[in-house]
Protein backbone atom coordinates (compact mmCIF):
# COMPACT_ATOMS: atom_id res chain seq x y z
CA UNK A 1 0.00 0.00 0.00
CA UNK A 2 1.36 3.00 -0.82
CA UNK A 3 0.71 7.14 0.93
CA UNK A 4 -0.21 5.61 4.14
CA UNK A 5 -3.35 4.03 2.38
CA UNK A 6 -2.18 1.52 4.14
CA UNK A 7 -3.82 2.32 7.66
CA UNK A 8 -7.21 3.33 6.19
CA UNK A 9 -7.61 -0.08 4.95
CA UNK A 10 -6.86 -1.65 7.76
CA UNK A 11 -8.87 0.27 9.83
CA UNK A 12 -11.91 0.67 7.73
CA UNK A 13 -12.43 -2.23 5.21
CA UNK A 14 -11.15 -5.06 7.37
CA UNK A 15 -9.56 -5.92 10.32
CA UNK A 16 -6.94 -8.20 7.74
CA UNK A 17 -7.12 -9.41 5.10
CA UNK A 18 -5.34 -12.16 5.77
CA UNK A 19 -2.13 -13.31 3.12
CA UNK A 20 -3.76 -15.87 0.41
CA UNK A 21 -0.44 -18.42 2.01
CA UNK A 22 -1.52 -18.27 5.39
CA UNK A 23 -5.32 -19.29 4.32
CA UNK A 24 -4.24 -21.87 2.53
CA UNK A 25 -1.63 -23.36 5.20
CA UNK A 26 -4.17 -23.28 7.59
CA UNK A 27 -7.08 -24.90 5.50
CA UNK A 28 -4.76 -27.57 4.61
CA UNK A 29 -3.56 -27.99 8.04
CA UNK A 30 -7.27 -28.39 9.22
CA UNK A 31 -7.83 -30.49 6.18
CA UNK A 32 -5.51 -32.68 7.22
CA UNK A 33 -6.64 -33.47 10.87
CA UNK A 34 -10.19 -33.68 9.64
CA UNK A 35 -8.99 -36.49 7.99
CA UNK A 36 -7.14 -38.22 10.36
CA UNK A 37 -10.45 -37.72 12.68
CA UNK A 38 -13.11 -38.93 10.53
CA UNK A 39 -11.21 -40.93 8.17
CA UNK A 40 -12.80 -39.73 4.58
CA UNK A 41 -12.18 -35.88 2.86
CA UNK A 42 -14.13 -32.60 3.83
CA UNK A 43 -17.39 -32.39 2.06
CA UNK A 44 -20.20 -30.10 2.57
CA UNK A 45 -23.28 -31.01 0.33
CA UNK A 46 -23.83 -34.39 1.55
CA UNK A 47 -25.33 -32.66 5.14
CA UNK A 48 -27.81 -30.51 2.79
CA UNK A 49 -28.93 -33.88 0.53
CA UNK A 50 -29.12 -35.68 4.06
CA UNK A 51 -32.11 -32.98 4.53
CA UNK A 52 -33.60 -33.15 1.04
CA UNK A 53 -33.95 -36.88 1.71
CA UNK A 54 -35.45 -36.41 5.02
CA UNK A 55 -37.91 -33.76 3.86
CA UNK A 56 -39.09 -36.33 0.92
CA UNK A 57 -39.41 -38.88 3.14
CA UNK A 58 -41.05 -37.72 5.78
CA UNK A 59 -43.52 -36.07 2.92
CA UNK A 60 -44.47 -39.47 2.00
CA UNK A 61 -41.83 -40.06 -0.84
CA UNK A 62 -39.22 -42.53 -1.31
CA UNK A 63 -36.16 -40.87 -1.95
CA UNK A 64 -34.01 -44.10 -0.84
CA UNK A 65 -35.52 -45.88 -4.25
CA UNK A 66 -33.59 -42.79 -6.25
CA UNK A 67 -30.26 -43.98 -8.20
CA UNK A 68 -28.44 -41.16 -6.82
CA UNK A 69 -29.18 -42.50 -3.65
CA UNK A 70 -28.84 -46.10 -4.08
CA UNK A 71 -25.66 -44.99 -5.81
CA UNK A 72 -23.45 -43.12 -3.26
CA UNK A 73 -25.34 -45.38 -0.47
CA UNK A 74 -23.25 -43.48 2.23
CA UNK A 75 -23.68 -43.54 5.86
CA UNK A 76 -25.05 -39.95 6.18
CA UNK A 77 -28.24 -41.14 5.18
CA UNK A 78 -28.86 -43.30 7.76
CA UNK A 79 -27.55 -40.78 10.28
CA UNK A 80 -29.04 -38.24 12.36
CA UNK A 81 -30.46 -35.51 10.35
CA UNK A 82 -28.50 -32.62 12.46
CA UNK A 83 -25.93 -34.30 14.26
CA UNK A 84 -23.74 -35.79 11.45
CA UNK A 85 -20.25 -35.31 10.41
CA UNK A 86 -21.43 -33.08 7.14
CA UNK A 87 -23.82 -30.82 9.18
CA UNK A 88 -21.79 -30.09 12.03
CA UNK A 89 -18.84 -29.31 10.04
CA UNK A 90 -21.60 -26.83 8.33
CA UNK A 91 -22.65 -25.55 11.40
CA UNK A 92 -19.24 -25.08 12.15
CA UNK A 93 -18.44 -22.85 9.22
CA UNK A 94 -21.25 -20.63 9.11
CA UNK A 95 -20.47 -20.06 13.20
CA UNK A 96 -17.17 -19.10 12.05
CA UNK A 97 -17.85 -17.17 9.71
CA UNK A 98 -20.32 -15.11 11.61
CA UNK A 99 -17.97 -14.87 14.63
CA UNK A 100 -15.18 -13.37 12.07
CA UNK A 101 -18.25 -10.87 10.90
CA UNK A 102 -19.34 -10.11 14.72
CA UNK A 103 -15.31 -9.48 15.35
CA UNK A 104 -14.07 -7.45 12.32
CA UNK A 105 -17.84 -5.45 13.37
CA UNK A 106 -18.97 -5.84 9.68
CA UNK A 107 -22.25 -8.06 10.57
CA UNK A 108 -25.15 -6.81 8.81
CA UNK A 109 -28.31 -8.47 7.34
CA UNK A 110 -28.67 -8.10 4.00
CA UNK A 111 -31.94 -7.39 1.86
CA UNK A 112 -32.53 -8.05 -2.03
CA UNK A 113 -33.03 -5.10 -3.59
CA UNK A 114 -34.31 -6.28 -6.69
CA UNK A 115 -36.39 -9.02 -8.16
CA UNK A 116 -33.55 -10.26 -10.29
CA UNK A 117 -31.57 -10.79 -7.25
CA UNK A 118 -34.17 -13.02 -5.75
CA UNK A 119 -34.66 -14.74 -8.92
CA UNK A 120 -30.33 -15.00 -9.73
CA UNK A 121 -29.98 -16.15 -6.14
CA UNK A 122 -32.84 -19.31 -6.50
CA UNK A 123 -31.79 -20.50 -9.73
CA UNK A 124 -27.84 -19.97 -8.75
CA UNK A 125 -28.63 -22.07 -5.61
CA UNK A 126 -30.59 -24.67 -7.71
CA UNK A 127 -27.57 -24.89 -9.88
CA UNK A 128 -25.22 -25.49 -7.55
CA UNK A 129 -27.08 -28.03 -5.74
CA UNK A 130 -28.66 -30.13 -8.43
CA UNK A 131 -24.44 -29.48 -9.85
CA UNK A 132 -23.05 -31.06 -6.83
CA UNK A 133 -25.06 -34.10 -6.83
CA UNK A 134 -24.46 -35.14 -10.17
CA UNK A 135 -20.50 -34.46 -9.43
CA UNK A 136 -20.70 -36.32 -6.04
CA UNK A 137 -20.08 -33.48 -4.70
CA UNK A 138 -19.06 -29.70 -4.99
CA UNK A 139 -15.92 -27.85 -4.97
CA UNK A 140 -14.87 -28.84 -1.94
CA UNK A 141 -15.91 -32.74 -1.64
CA UNK A 142 -15.19 -33.07 -5.25
CA UNK A 143 -12.12 -30.69 -6.04
CA UNK A 144 -10.35 -30.52 -2.96
CA UNK A 145 -11.58 -34.31 -1.35
CA UNK A 146 -10.78 -35.32 -5.05
CA UNK A 147 -7.65 -34.31 -5.74
CA UNK A 148 -6.09 -34.23 -2.38
CA UNK A 149 -6.94 -37.91 -2.10
CA UNK A 150 -5.49 -38.63 -5.26
CA UNK A 151 -8.73 -39.51 -7.18
CA UNK A 152 -8.93 -38.41 -10.64
CA UNK A 153 -12.70 -37.33 -10.65
CA UNK A 154 -11.32 -34.20 -8.40
CA UNK A 155 -9.38 -33.47 -11.67
CA UNK A 156 -11.94 -34.15 -14.47
CA UNK A 157 -14.02 -31.91 -12.00
CA UNK A 158 -11.30 -29.07 -11.95
CA UNK A 159 -10.91 -29.08 -15.55
CA UNK A 160 -14.39 -28.50 -15.84
CA UNK A 161 -15.15 -25.99 -13.10
CA UNK A 162 -12.56 -24.30 -15.39
CA UNK A 163 -14.43 -23.97 -18.33
CA UNK A 164 -17.68 -23.50 -16.29
CA UNK A 165 -16.45 -20.35 -14.51
CA UNK A 166 -14.57 -19.15 -17.89
CA UNK A 167 -18.52 -18.54 -19.52
CA UNK A 168 -19.88 -17.82 -16.27
CA UNK A 169 -17.92 -14.87 -16.22
CA UNK A 170 -18.30 -14.00 -20.06
CA UNK A 171 -22.16 -13.96 -19.27
CA UNK A 172 -21.97 -11.51 -16.08
CA UNK A 173 -19.62 -9.28 -18.26
CA UNK A 174 -21.58 -9.40 -21.20
CA UNK A 175 -24.91 -8.92 -18.60
CA UNK A 176 -23.08 -6.26 -16.64
CA UNK A 177 -22.12 -4.30 -20.18
CA UNK A 178 -25.24 -4.01 -21.95
CA UNK A 179 -27.96 -4.40 -19.13
CA UNK A 180 -26.94 -2.54 -16.50
CA UNK A 181 -24.77 0.50 -16.77
CA UNK A 182 -27.01 3.50 -16.94
CA UNK B 1 -16.37 19.09 -10.95
CA UNK B 2 -18.97 15.95 -12.57
CA UNK B 3 -20.08 13.38 -9.67
CA UNK B 4 -21.37 10.54 -10.01
CA UNK B 5 -23.09 7.97 -7.24
CA UNK B 6 -22.77 4.12 -8.09
CA UNK B 7 -25.38 1.65 -5.74
CA UNK B 8 -24.21 -1.16 -6.29
CA UNK B 9 -25.80 -2.59 -2.39
CA UNK B 10 -26.73 -5.93 -2.71
CA UNK B 11 -24.74 -6.76 -5.09
CA UNK B 12 -22.20 -9.89 -5.08
CA UNK B 13 -18.52 -10.21 -6.45
CA UNK B 14 -17.53 -9.56 -9.27
CA UNK B 15 -20.76 -7.08 -10.12
CA UNK B 16 -19.82 -4.01 -8.13
CA UNK B 17 -16.25 -4.05 -9.84
CA UNK B 18 -17.34 -4.46 -13.35
CA UNK B 19 -20.04 -1.55 -12.70
CA UNK B 20 -17.27 0.72 -11.52
CA UNK B 21 -14.96 0.04 -14.44
CA UNK B 22 -18.03 0.70 -16.92
CA UNK B 23 -19.23 3.51 -15.36
CA UNK B 24 -16.27 4.83 -15.32
CA UNK B 25 -15.60 3.93 -18.78
CA UNK B 26 -18.84 5.10 -20.19
CA UNK B 27 -19.25 8.58 -18.60
CA UNK B 28 -16.02 10.09 -19.60
CA UNK B 29 -17.30 13.51 -17.96
CA UNK B 30 -17.26 12.96 -14.49
CA UNK B 31 -14.20 13.46 -12.42
CA UNK B 32 -15.37 11.68 -8.80
CA UNK B 33 -17.57 9.14 -8.69
CA UNK B 34 -18.62 7.53 -5.05
CA UNK B 35 -19.75 3.54 -4.74
CA UNK B 36 -21.89 2.51 -2.17
CA UNK B 37 -21.20 -1.30 -1.89
CA UNK B 38 -22.18 -4.06 0.69
CA UNK B 39 -19.48 -6.91 -0.06
CA UNK B 40 -16.08 -6.18 2.02
CA UNK B 41 -14.87 -8.05 -1.47
CA UNK B 42 -15.97 -5.82 -3.23
CA UNK B 43 -14.65 -2.87 -2.07
CA UNK B 44 -11.09 -4.82 -1.75
CA UNK B 45 -11.54 -5.41 -6.13
CA UNK B 46 -12.43 -2.04 -6.73
CA UNK B 47 -9.58 -0.41 -4.54
CA UNK B 48 -7.13 -2.78 -5.81
CA UNK B 49 -8.01 -1.48 -9.50
CA UNK B 50 -7.62 1.92 -8.34
CA UNK B 51 -4.32 1.73 -7.42
CA UNK B 52 -3.40 -0.30 -10.48
CA UNK B 53 -4.77 2.68 -12.52
CA UNK B 54 -3.14 5.53 -10.66
CA UNK B 55 -6.81 6.51 -9.63
CA UNK B 56 -7.20 8.67 -5.96
CA UNK B 57 -9.87 7.14 -3.58
CA UNK B 58 -10.73 7.11 -0.08
CA UNK B 59 -13.15 4.86 1.77
CA UNK B 60 -15.87 5.59 4.48
CA UNK B 61 -17.33 2.87 6.37
CA UNK B 62 -20.79 4.61 6.71
CA UNK B 63 -22.34 2.23 9.01
CA UNK B 64 -21.56 -1.93 9.51
CA UNK B 65 -20.42 -3.70 6.50
CA UNK B 66 -21.70 -0.63 4.13
CA UNK B 67 -18.36 1.21 2.24
CA UNK B 68 -18.29 4.03 0.68
CA UNK B 69 -15.50 4.45 -2.11
CA UNK B 70 -14.97 7.82 -3.39
CA UNK B 71 -12.69 7.83 -6.84
CA UNK B 72 -11.28 10.62 -8.29
CA UNK B 73 -9.73 10.21 -11.64
CA UNK B 74 -6.94 12.08 -12.48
Amino acid sequence: MKQGQGKTINKHVLIGPWPYWAGALILGLLNVLLFVIFKKPWGVTSGIAKWGFDLWEGLGGHPESWAYFREINSDILSSHIFFNQANILNMGLVFGVMLAVLLSSHFRIKRLKTRSQLISAIAGGIMMGYGARLAFGCNIGALIGGIASQSLHGWVFGVFLFIGASLGTLFVRYYVLKKRLP
Amino acid sequence: MAKERLDVLGEVCPIPLLMTQGVLAKLKNIDVLIVETDSNQAARNIFNWCESCGFKFEIDDLENGIWEITIKKE
